[in-house]
């Protein structure tokens, strides 16, 4: 075996090779300490959940209850709002009325201008001079057999009242007053809910409640006969006001 | 060449030394500063922990008054309408009763000239009797002592009373028929 001696230029290449090792094994300078490390978020507001003024839905804020003043008795009904000035309820809501009165959830009272009654469906639509303040959107297609619905509106001329169900068929007018099939569902009314509005899961209204039968199923008048008509407004007639004997 | 050699390897050694020591005060410089800043951010956190609960717990208090007052603002629209019900259907009842006492008293009215009229018929019956008496007591004179001019006049007055008697019971029978008619359809609209 053969031993080299070590030199002192070994020894120089050594420390130079160990010193760059060294060296390359360091840390470098330290950054700066940065100013914040608070990182910038932008705020996303969660979804309201249709709550908004005053704690109240939408759909809350679209129902109104209408009180009928006629010749001989006070009747009361439900209608909904489908633009700042104007509601839809029931022909039978509004008949032989002197006077319509209006009032929302909130206890605010609306002045009506006017009424007029559909000549072909138990449906209405009531002008008013003060603003309503929430409207919901129109579905376009009538619910399917079996869809979940839910009904708001003041049973008994009580409280606002929000009811669920399911459709359960579309069946011929029981009442005769209305062209073509009318929608059945198991979500519970009662006398004054008519001209409720019916709301499928997205809170479109998908038909108006317009009758009830004896063995507690509501009947209602689908989207599509409110569409129709809305788009022709000549089937509505203005309801002169009744004489009183 | 080992004095060369032992300087250089000083000169590196201490050149590598005095770079460490730079380096480790740099770092310890930025340690301290991050410290420092991450002191300062624990205590905003804190605070800011802090003040997020007692929001949360102020919300949540809001949240449930809010609640709270949606409902009575509900009750108190639900009873405000069912007064306005109760005050329209108290209205149309006055209007109604107000009706009725008007069509009573105006049935009162039928009924008391009615009343009238009958004592007016009562009245000629009295007068005829008075003057048929007149005219049997005339009558029942002597014909010597009977004066002819006295009982013509007793006959037309007769004849005269006779008259108004037959108008008056027309009169009187039309106003108590109609009478009795406004008050029949005024029992029987009270009873409807």
């Amino acid at each position: 075996m053969k031993f080299r001696r070590i030199t002192s230029r070994h020894i120089v290449v050594g420390l130079l090779s160990l010193s760059l090792f060294g060296c390359s094994t360091l840390p470098e300078s330290p950054p700066e300490v940065p100013g914040t490390y608070v990182p910038t978020v932008t705020f996303v507001p969660e979804s309201e959940g249709g709550i908004t003024k005053y704690g109240f839905s939408e759909a809350q804020r679209m129902t109104v209850r209408v009180r009928n003043v006629g010749c001989a008795a006070v009747t009361r009904g439900t209608g909904f709002a489908i633009d700042s000035t104007t509601l839809v309820t029931n022909k039978h809501v509004i008949e032989g009325t002197n006077e319509l009165q209006l009032s929302t959830s909130d206890g605010r009272d609306i002045a009506v201008t006017g009424a007029e009654a559909a000549s072909i469906a138990d449906l209405a639509i009531v002008r008013t001079t003060d603003a309503l303040d929430a409207f919901p959107v129109l579905a376009t297609a009538d619910p399917k057999v079996d869809d979940i619905v839910s009904i708001i509106g003041y049973p008994g001329g009580g409280e606002l009242t929000l009811t669920s169900g399911t459709v359960l068929e579309y069946t011929d007018d029981p009442l005769n007053e209305n062209l073509g099939k009318v929608a059945v569902a198991d979500a519970e009314v009662e006398p004054g809910s008519s001209g409720s509005a019916v709301l499928n899961e997205s809170g479109q209204v998908v038909g108006v409640v317009y009758a009830k039968s004896s063995s507690g199923k509501t009947f209602f008048i689908p989207v599509s006969v409110l569409r129709t008509l809305l788009e022709s407004p000549t089937d509505f007639i203005n309801q002169g006001e009744p004489t009183c004997e | 060449m080992w004095p060369i050699t032992s300087a250089i390897i000083i000169i590196v050694l201490a050149s590598a030394l005095a770079y460490v020591i730079y380096l480790a005060n740099q770092w310890s410089v930025y340690g301290k500063e991050v410290n420092a800043h991450a002191h300062t951010m624990g205590v905003e956190i804190a605070q800011l922990e802090s003040e997020l609960s007692s929001a949360e717990n102020q919300l949540d208090a809001a949240q449930e008054q809010l609640s709270t007052a949606q409902s009575r603002i509900t009750e108190l629209a639900s009873e405000k309408a069912l007064v306005g019900d109760d005050r329209e259907t108290q209205r149309l009842l006055a209007e109604d009763t107000a009706a009725i006492a008007t069509e009573a008293l105006g049935v009162s009215s039928d009924l008391a000239s009615c009343v009238t009229r009958q004592t007016r018929v009562l009245n000629a019956v009295s007068s005829i009797q008075s003057t048929q008496n007149d005219l049997l007591t005339e009558r029942s004179k002597p014909s010597k002592d009977q004066d002819s001019e006295v009982l013509a006049q007793l006959d037309e007055s007769l004849q005269e009373e006779q008259n108004k008697l037959t108008k008056a019971s027309e009169v009187a029978e039309e106003t108590c028929q109609g009478a009795t008619e406004r008050y029949t359809t005024l029992v029987e609209d009270l009873e409807s």
